[in-house]
């Protein structure tokens, strides 16, 4: 028989569960807000530096910039950045940005790794692991990184391109592409590939054409170089700022789904647990009963 | 009624003003520029500095640039990206002053210590500029 008393204590300890899986999914909730309406405000910035980057890469080709377009012969160690959560209770967010990094390991067959992480739970991966990290950076936590962290992340990596450290750099980060789907993505940061001029689709497209065409007598101010140097750099931060935005949108879309999923876990758990006890309290009490009613025909009789 | 322009200053965490000018002053990095409607298609530097905007109001709406680009599109329209973006309104002074003076500790000792002294100047600039924003002093 099913003791009584243990699944009282059981239904309680289920129930204090289901109250804090809830609380951390209201918390995940209100911060997916946050930062969903972050990377929702970072947009327009990011389009127009793309467009800039654009409409000026047809005019300008040389330029002090134009070492990060270029494709090195021989490419012998390759930087990744890997962006993980510090907190875990997010579901497979980490394990799913691990996976996606682990193949695209496998596509560097030959070459030497260096790798950059952000991130406890990913950091505690590589540790048990035993693989080497080039360096971690938890200073700020990637939660407060404004864009000033961003751009010193970005300039960071430029430095380490330029100085011949690494031959390509890349970045591992989750898309943020809904509140249900969140997609680890694996982009090239450096070399920058051709940046088309004008390239696109629809009216973004034909805008970008359109201003080209005015290229010929477009002021460009101190000089085309100097602006296109000071562009490709801001266009790469952006690109790194997005990608810290989206990943920490992705961590708490992650994180309330699956607090959300603990929560009705929870619920159905206590619900099982309860039938099972009024079921066994039942049993109890006709039990006694019978007891009762036995013991009295005894008498009785 | 004369043509305006189309003004919208843009940073990564939000868009700071979007609104109509008559005419537009930023600091560019050999100079002030000045932008009035029908300006020939143009993009420049953007320093770090004070933005004027003059409204069709004749209003002087003064703001807080640093680091970015501005571009005329059209002669009808001016963007501006830019790293950072504050109306005068949000400019905290005494955080500004603190900068400052932070800044100029490390110049200090930035041969000593190995600070870097080309981000302490930036910064220095950067909270001079502010300051100068929010006293009205010389644009």
């Amino acid at each position: 028989m099913v003791n009584i008393r243990d699944l009282k204590v059981r239904i309680k300890a289920v129930g204090n569960i289901r109250q804090i899986t809830r609380a951390m999914e209201m918390v995940a909730t209100t911060k997916l807000r946050r930062f969903q309406t972050r990377a929702e405000a970072s947009g327009p910035y990011t389009n127009e530096i793309e467009r800039l980057v654009k409409s000026l890469a047809a005019g300008v080709g040389g330029g002090e910039g134009s070492e990060l377009f270029e494709v090195r012969e021989k490419i012998k160690s390759v930087g990744v950045l890997v962006i993980g959560s510090d907190r875990g209770l997010c579901g497979a967010y980490n394990t799913n940005a691990l996976i996606a990094h682990r193949q695209w390991e496998k596509t560097q067959a030959g070459r030497e790794i260096k790798r950059y992480v952000i991130g406890k739970k990913a950091m505690g991966y590589f540790a048990r692991r035993k693989l080497e990290v080039a360096a971690y950076f938890d200073d700020p936590i990637l939660e407060v990184m404004g864009y000033r962290d961003a751009a010193r992340l970005s300039d960071f990596f430029v430095k380490e391109f330029v100085e011949g450290r690494i031959d390509e750099m890349y970045v591992v980060y989750s898309a943020f592409k809904s509140m249900t789907r969140y997609v680890p993505t694996v982009f090239k940061f450096l070399p920058l590939g051709q940046i088309e001029a004008g390239a696109g689709d629809g009216a973004e497209g034909s805008a970008a054409a359109s201003e080209q065409k005015a290229a010929g007598d477009l002021l460009l101010l101190p000089s085309p170089e100097v602006i296109f140097s000071q562009l490709v750099p801001k266009y790469l931060e952006a690109r790194m700022f997005n990608a810290l935005l989206e990943s920490l949108t992705s961590e708490y879309a992650s994180r309330r789904v699956s607090m959300k999923n603990a929560t009705d876990a929870a619920s159905d758990m206590v619900g099982d647990l309860k039938r099972v006890y009024n079921r066994a309290r039942q049993e109890r009490i006709t039990k006694e009963l019978l007891e009762i009613v036995g013991g009295a025909e005894a008498v009785s009789g | 009624m004369a043509a305006t322009l189309q003004v919208r200053v843009i940073t990564p965490e939000r868009v700071v003003f979007d609104g109509e000018a008559t005419h537009v002053q930023y600091p560019g990095e050999d100079g002030l520029y000045g932008v009035l409607p029908r300006h020939a298609p143009m993009i420049t530097t953007v320093a770090s500095g004070v933005l004027v905007v003059t409204e069709p109001s004749g209003n002087k709406h003064r703001f807080f640039v640093a680091d970015g680009f501005a571009q005329v599109v059209g002669g009808r329209e001016v963007r501006f990206a830019v790293d950072s973006g504050e109306d005068e309104a949000e400019i905290d002074l005494a955080r500004a002053q603190e900068a400052a003076e932070r800044a100029k500790e490390r110049m200090g000792r930035a041969q000593a210590e190995g600070f870097d002294l080309v981000r302490a100047e930036y910064a220095m600039r950067r909270a001079i500029m502010r300051l100068r924003t929010k006293q009205r002093g010389i644009n």
